[in-house]
């Protein structure tokens, strides 16, 4: 993710940043579905935002 | 705390109050593909006729649940139910629906056909959205058996799906 701040091409920035997006979906993909549920929750504090 | 709304639902079943469910909605997207945050969990109930509707609804409410606009409140989760007397596909849906287990909780959760095709009635932004991925995991054969069936002209599944298809 660092790397993407010192990129200064439009392209190259979204080119990387789409790469790097998928790598996230893709672990968060792996995780098992008691995992994913954790993640899923919204916590009281996020309720108002 | 989803496990927890989860035995309840079973003990619901075990009690004869429902005769069965399946997890649809945003919990049964994260279950094929990744998590997103949601308010609620969408629970699909098999509902053969009125008075089962009747029984279901006579015990949320004397058990006491709190009702908050659209949704059963339990264990803090709003959930969203969904009963078959709505449409038949729902009782379609959960009668098809996949056996799988959360912490060792046995449950079940939408197919990823019917599953699309409940993206496909709803077809908010957030639906079509996800949708395209869900394709890649989908037989497409038993989903345009499901879509055929259930396309009409309120809810033009195939004409949606083609839609879709056509953006991809």
């Amino acid at each position: 993710m660092k790397r993407l701040l010192w990129i200064k091409d439009y392209k190259e920035f979204w080119k990387a940043f789409n790469q790097q997006r998928m790598r996230e979906r893709r672990k968060l993909r792996s995780l098992s579905f008691r995992k994913k549920l954790e993640v899923m929750r919204i916590k009281p504090s996020e309720e108002r935002r | 705390m989803e496990e927890k709304v989860i035995k309840r639902l079973n003990r619901l079943r075990e009690i004869e109050v429902i005769e069965d469910y399946a997890i649809g909605g945003a919990h049964a997207v994260a279950y094929y593909l990744e998590p997103v945050k949601t308010l609620d969990l969408d629970i699909f109930v098999f509902v053969e006729s009125d008075q089962d509707f009747y029984i279901f609804r006579t015990y949320i409410k004397k058990a006491g649940f709190k009702i908050r606009g659209t949704h059963v409140i339990i264990d803090d989760i709003p959930v969203h139910f969904l009963p078959g007397s709505l449409h038949p596909f729902i009782n379609e849906a959960v009668r098809k629906a996949k056996r799988i287990r959360v912490r060792n909780i046995p449950t079940k959760v939408l197919t990823v056909e019917y599953l699309i095709a409940s993206l496909l009635m709803a077809f908010r932004l957030k639906d079509k959205m996800v949708i395209p991925d869900l394709l890649e995991l989908a037989d497409m054969g038993k989903l345009k058996k499901i879509i055929e069936r259930f396309a009409d002209e309120e809810t033009p599944l195939d004409k949606r799906l083609q839609r879709i298809l056509e953006s991809l």
